[in-house]
């Protein structure tokens, strides 16, 4: 092998060795960056679930305080920025035969 | 079977003061550069090769890190939301609130309690948990 051989087949070897090294970072890098990911998605997930119960606390403040007539139920929910409006009730509907 | 050895035996002796040094000179002509080459040019491929893929999954996963990101901020803000609610909702309970009061022990009930001192030391925690 001659001086040029030898130079050739070094710096191959080294190029090898750049790249083996670069290769293992990256995929190093990528699981952490899918370990990542997949928490945030576990806690997006357990997101939805909570916004359901969030809902139903709404609703169920919103009931109780329309139904009781509760002002400190309405002004926590309108700190809150939600405001409802009770429906009054319905007319009485009058018998098919009935005269004035 | 004796006289066919030795005339193979005869053979080898005579072929082989001309053949060898021929032989030898080449193999030392040739050396190990060739296939030295062709294997590092192989792996050099092979690394070269995964190094894109690894590459490309990156740019991948960034966009998909990227994309996640405005789900995961409303999903924050909806947590937070929910924790102020809540947390308002037990202090409303506890300074006497009877609406409150039951909204609370229904969410007890099914296993959901409210820790308004966790909810104001951190914001970004969850304080209804079940």
């Amino acid at each position: 092998m001659n001086r040029l051989q030898f130079s050739l087949a070094t710096a191959l070897g080294a190029l090898c060795l750049l790249m083996a090294g670069t290769n293992v970072t990256l995929s190093s890098l990528n699981r952490g960056l899918q370990g990542d990911i997949a928490t945030r998605q576990q806690y997006v997930q357990q997101s939805v679930q909570l916004e359901g119960l969030y809902r139903e606390i709404i609703r169920a403040l919103a009931e109780l305080g329309a139904r009781n007539n509760d002002q400190d139920v309405r002004a926590l929910l309108q700190r809150h920025g939600i405001s409802y409006t009770v429906n009054p009730p319905a007319a009485p509907v009058p018998a098919p035969g009935a005269r004035k | 079977m004796n006289t066919v050895r030795a005339e193979r035996k005869e053979d080898t002796v005579v072929s082989l003061p001309h053949a060898a040094p021929q032989q030898a000179s080449a193999a030392h002509a040739r050396g190990a550069f060739v296939p030295l080459l062709l294997g590092g040019l192989a792996l050099l491929l092979m690394l070269g090769w995964q190094t894109v893929l690894l590459a490309g999954e990156r740019s991948a996963l960034l966009a998909g890190h990227a994309s996640q990101q405005q789900t995961v901020d409303n999903a924050g803000t909806l947590r937070a939301q929910l924790d102020a609610l809540a947390a308002d909702t037990q202090r409303l309970a506890d300074a006497g609130n009877p609406n409150a009061a039951l909204l609370v022990a229904e969410l007890k009930k099914r296993g959901i309690t409210i820790n308004p001192a966790a909810n104001a030391s951190a914001a970004g925690a969850s304080a209804a948990g079940k």
